[in-house]
């Protein structure tokens, strides 16, 4: 069923991981790819329809962003921007090590995306808790304490309090929650990397799965780098 | 011994036969069979969908209604509504016929990714589980379009977090559908296939894939965003939470205006291959037909407002919506003058398809010029949300697409079952199904015209003789849907007549070098690209044996 | 543009025959714009059928025809033409629907239209008119620029009036606007074409218009009169402002408690607890009705504000249908 499998120079035969309907590794390869590009597409718009919903609200209520996104830590934000970039260049690092075969480095690489997506959760998770136990909840459940209040600059503690501000807070944890659940995703799809890679599946002959995961490693990455300024920043 | 005598691939039997066991089918990756499995789900969604429907208009058959109660009314349109848009008008052509046909005409032995096609699968079943769970629940009574605050009101009980669930699930099958033929259509042709020697069948599920992808998100993140606001009071749709019901509506429909060219373009397709097949004759304007599917795609995305007119959007949105949607009648009424320019100097074969095919014409010619009173704004105002719209809908999910969906089933049921159906059966049901849909929605324009509302469990008494006419036609098109249905189930049992590879004479792949039914991997050899029209290189042999390539091969 | 009708053109303007009168300044503009658009598809799907039909019988297979004669696959120009043809019918349809859709939103220049504040709630409308009069059915004088702001207290409905041919979608949160003006004097009917729930079909008014100012005026000054006691006021309100839809008058089971017997029982709440019908109760029970509901009903009634005076006829009503002794 194999029949005609091309390999790359450096493997030793056809890859027992070439699916019988593909002519070739490389049409295999090629297809994939396509394939993720375009379930890519599909995330896009699915998260577009979240940035759609918050340019609606920004434009109609403009000061309800004012003043909640001071309720926002850019620290703590542009640590986690960091962190994910930082995680993105470790991802793309392993798809070049497994098409060079340095299988060490290859799981280096994998473990270390892996560790510093977890440290993104973590990150959110310090973040969530603070403004939870405040009460600064979603939509009409929205009830900040004294003391997170009180934290707010002078400027705006003077300031009349916009009515409905459960609705940022709706929008920032639909957001980043989404977010979030796809960082969870991908961690578990490196792990399940990391599994493979420790069987040795991955080489210059196949390398597909790494690379697939990369590519929407990248896209998650993407989309935080949109949500930081939008909310932490403006 | 040759396929043109038997059913069966050369030594070894068909897919149908070449594993045994429920395990095999329901764990199967091949295209086939997963087409199979849908268009059995999707003939019973369409079923469901019509034990509803016969349900509501009998309770109309009396102005003031009285069969059930107005709430019990309300529920039955609403899952007619949501049963027949989202399992099986949406679903229905791509994922029955498509995933059967589209791997045998690009001359691929799969899909490119055979898994995923089988988690659409069980994610749409999973969908259409979910709505019959909502019956259990106590129904859903918000019309399927599940406009906000109505639909997110906290007495309105668990059938719609269920139902928007289940659109969450059969929307995400169909994005990984889209994803699937796309990918395939794009990388596993032969080399010497080019774009512009595709069946037109593919181009029309390449652009419908397009519109699966990126529209279909848009429902996904809209459903999640309904059920969160009812559960979280997120404030984004409801009103006294600080939301918008506006919103709704252009999230809404700015993936339920794509999704009806979802459901036209595969139904496009299949018109274009049984016109040409059915005529003898290449298709007239390839090209034209091939670039207007795009077209039809690309200008989709920009209408949505036009269900919105009366929704307190302003006035200069409306004029854009409305002029961009006078613009999108343009490709549809080329392709029908391109197919009735096909037939022109062909030679005319009779048969359940083509019958099917012709009432398309007349009844899409229909629909489509009724969306022109809906997308000029002086006329929508007054038709908006009447019977008008109801019957222009019908018109064209209908009249067109489940008119074109079973010219598909008709046509391509000797290839998925190595049967043939009975003709006299199948014709009798293309004549009943054409009367009995054009007594049952022709009146419902008058109605609309007349001034009645859509979704009216009671109505003013002059529309008594309508309303009555329109059930009587039900009652009619429902016998035609049996009458084919029993016709297509009839030829499969022991007195059913045995199918050749190529009993139409076709030149598309699937036809010129698959056997019917086709072998597990559908072509004993790699097939080279043909012109998918040139009927020059066939020969009949005969009415039992079919066609064969010129050179005597048969597949 | 305009059509102006001779007796030939009437005759093809009027389309299918199935029109509502027309009573407002717009219908005639609108039906003449269906008219186009009808005779244009008419025209059009006869030449679809025609060539159908006429293809289907000379070129069908028989014994004499079995190979189709040659004839090109294809012919930009023949196919641009019959792109650019109905290209250019469709923006005709445009231009001449735009501009009657332009003049059915808005009020004609010149002129000042009289505001009427639409109020729509499951399942009934009340109309506040500009001087102050509050009615269940919406009362315009013949030739005279009304425009409607509209507003919902609880989901999205729509006003529709058929022989108005004009349609507005009623949206809680914010106020839309319909505008026209009656040229025919009579009674038609209001319909809900936004599904609202249970009695969505039963959702219905009228209105009312006024041959002139007197006739309208005359109507104005009617209703709160003083001769009529607080109790009758209060049955006139209970009925005028969609009460009696969901409360029975006579002891019969419906989406809410009968009234009959009702005052000064001591009912069963959801949640538990009792509450007595009192005058606090009933006051609650009309401004903040989802506060204590009764055991066995939903929580259906959207809030009705009333004004001070008619809280209290409303309530000298249900103390008068209480249980004698």
């Amino acid at each position: 069923m194999n029949g005609t499998a091309t390999t790359r120079p450096g493997s030793a035969g056809p890859s027992p991981f070439l699916a019988g309907h593909f002519r070739s590794m490389g049409e295999q390869l090629d297809t994939s790819k396509l394939g993720l590009w375009l379930f890519l597409a599909s995330e896009l718009l699915f998260f577009g329809g979240l940035f759609v919903a918050y340019a609606v609200y920004r434009a109609n209520h403009p000061e309800l962003f004012h003043y909640a996104h001071h309720f926002l830590d850019w620290r703590m934000g542009g640590l986690n921007t960091l962190v994910l970039i930082g995680s993105s260049l470790t991802a793309a690092w392993a798809v070049r090590s497994a098409q060079l075969g340095r299988q060490g480095e290859l799981r280096l690489m994998l473990l270390a995306t892996l560790l510093l997506a977890s440290l993104f959760l973590v990150v959110k998770y310090f973040e969530y808790a603070h403004k939870l136990h405040h009460g600064v909840f979603w939509g009409a459940a929205y009830h900040p304490s004294e003391e997170i209040l009180a934290s707010l600059p002078a400027a705006l503690r003077a300031a009349p309090v916009p009515a409905h501000l459960g609705t940022f807070f709706s929008i920032y944890f639909l957001m980043t929650g989404l977010h979030g659940i796809h960082v969870l995703v991908g961690m578990g799809l490196y792990l399940w990397l990391i599994r493979r890679a420790g069987r040795g599946h991955f080489g210059p002959g196949y390398y597909v799965p790494v690379d697939a995961v990369a590519l929407y490693w990248h896209l998650v990455d993407m989309i935080w780098i949109f949500l930081f300024p939008l909310f932490y920043l403006i | 011994m040759s396929a043109v005598e038997h059913g069966a691939g050369a030594g070894g039997g068909s897919y149908l036969t070449s594993e045994r066991g429920l395990r095999s089918w329901l764990l199967t990756v091949d295209h086939k069979r997963i087409g199979v499995m849908y268009l059995g789900v999707i003939v019973g969604t369409l079923i469901l969908g019509g034990v509803f429907a016969l349900a509501l208009r009998l309770h109309l058959w009396n102005p003031a209604g009285g069969l059930v109660s107005n709430d019990t009314y309300n529920k039955l349109f609403t899952l007619h509504g949501a049963v027949m848009v989202f399992l099986f008008v949406i679903p229905g052509i791509p994922s029955a016929l498509g995933n059967f046909v589209l791997p045998l005409q690009v001359g691929a032995k799969d899909v490119a990714f055979p898994r995923v096609n089988l988690l659409s699968f069980y994610l749409y079943l999973a969908g259409a589980v979910l709505f019959l769970v909502t019956l259990v629940v106590g129904g859903l009574d918000t019309g399927w379009t599940l406009y906000p605050p109505y639909s997110l009101e906290g007495s309105r009980g668990l059938g719609i977090l269920i139902a928007l669930v289940g659109v969450f699930l059969a929307g995400f099958s169909s994005i990984l559908t889209g994803v699937n033929f796309i990918a395939t259509i794009h990388k596993l042709r032969p080399p010497d296939m080019g774009w512009f020697d595709l069946p037109l069948f593919l181009w029309a599920l390449y652009a419908t894939a397009i519109i699966q992808i990126l529209a279909t998100p848009v429902l996904g993140i809209t459903a999640a965003l309904g059920f969160m606001e009812r559960i979280f009071h997120l404030g984004i749709f409801m009103p006294e939470y600080g939301g918008d019901p506006v919103l709704f509506q252009h999230f809404f429909w700015f993936y339920s205006h794509p999704a009806v060219y979802i459901m036209i373009l595969p139904a496009m397709g299949i018109v274009s291959e049984v016109v040409s097949v059915f005529s003898r004759k290449p298709i007239f304007g390839y090209r034209f037909i091939a670039m207007s599917s795009l077209a039809i795609a690309v200008i989709g995305f920009l209408v949505w407002g036009h269900h919105m007119f009366v929704s307190g959007q302003s006035r200069w949105a409306n004029v854009i919506f409305s002029f961009l949607t006078m613009l999108v009648a343009i490709p549809s009424a080329i392709k029908v003058f391109n197919w009735l320019a096909t037939m022109y100097k062909g030679v005319i074969i009779l048969k359940t398809p083509m019958l099917y095919v012709l009432s398309f014409f007349a009844i899409f010619g229909v629909g489509g010029l009724t969306g022109l009173f809906l997308g000029a704004l002086a006329t929508d105002i007054p038709l908006h949300d009447t019977y008008f719209v109801v019957a222009h809908f019908h018109f064209v999910m209908v009249g067109a697409v489940m008119i074109a969906f079973l010219a598909g089933v008709h046509y391509w049921w000797p290839k998925m079952t190595g049967r043939m159906y009975d003709e006299r059966l199948g014709t009798i049901s293309a004549v009943l199904v054409f009367l009995g849909f054009n007594l049952t929605f022709i009146p419902q324009f008058l109605s609309g015209i007349g001034g009645m509302p859509r979704r009216y469990a009671t109505y003013a008494a002059e529309f008594t003789t309508q309303n009555r006419v329109s059930t009587v036609g039900a009652f009619v098109l429902t016998a035609g849907l049996v009458i084919a249905l029993y016709g297509l189930l009839a030829s499969l049992g022991r007195s059913g007549r045995r199918a050749p590879a190529n009993p139409w004479g076709a030149a598309s792949l699937e036809w010129s070098a698959a056997a019917s039914p086709p072998s597990h991997h559908n072509f004993d050899t790699p097939p080279r690209g043909v012109r998918p029209y040139d009927f020059s290189v066939l020969r009949k042999v005969s009415e039992e044996a079919g066609w064969v390539n010129a050179g005597g091969e048969a597949p | 543009m305009t059509l102006a009708p001779g007796p030939l053109q009437a005759l093809l303007l009027a389309g299918p025959g199935y029109m509502p009168e027309r009573a407002s300044s717009v219908a005639a503009g609108v039906d003449h714009v269906f008219g186009f658009i009808f005779w244009v598809s008419a025209v059009s799907l006869a030449l679809i059928v025609a060539v159908t039909l006429v293809f289907v019988f000379r070129y069908r297979a028989r014994a004499s025809r079995q190979v189709p004669e040659a004839s090109p696959d294809h012919s930009t120009r023949l196919e641009l033409t019959w792109s650019g043809i109905p290209l250019l019918l469709v923006m005709v349809m445009f231009a001449l629907s735009t501009k009657v859709y332009l003049e059915m939103t808005s009020t004609p220049p010149g002129q000042a239209a009289t505001q009427v504040k639409v109020t729509a709630r499951k399942w009934s409308w009340w109309f506040d008119h500009a001087d102050g009069k509050g009615a269940k059915s919406l009362h315009v004088v013949l030739g005279k620029p009304v425009e409607l702001v509209l507003g919902s207290v609880d989901v999205v409905h729509s006003l529709y009036v058929p022989q108005f041919r004009l349609k507005q979608d009623a949206v809680p949160g914010r106020y839309t606007r319909m505008f026209f003006t009656p040229v025919m004097a009579g009674t038609f009917p209001i319909l809900c074409t936004e599904y609202c729930g249970t009695n969505h079909s039963q959702m219905l008014a009228d209105v009312v218009v006024h041959e002139d100012q007197a006739s309208y005026d005359a109507w104005a000054a009617e209703g709160r009169s003083p001769a009529l006691s607080l109790v009758d006021q209060g049955r006139k309100l209970f009925d005028e402002k969609g009460c009696s839809a969901c409360h029975s008058e006579d002891g019969s089971a419906g989406i809410g408690p009968t009234v009959k017997g009702l005052w000064g029982k001591s009912e069963k709440l959801v949640g538990g607890g009792t509450a007595t019908v009192d005058e606090n109760y009933v006051r609650e029970s009309i401004v903040a009705p989802a506060r204590r509901i009764v055991a066995g009903y939903d929580d259906l009634m959207p809030p009705i504000p009333l004004e001070e005076r008619d809280m209290l006829a409303v309530i000298a009503y249900l103390q008068s249908l209480k249980e004698k002794p």
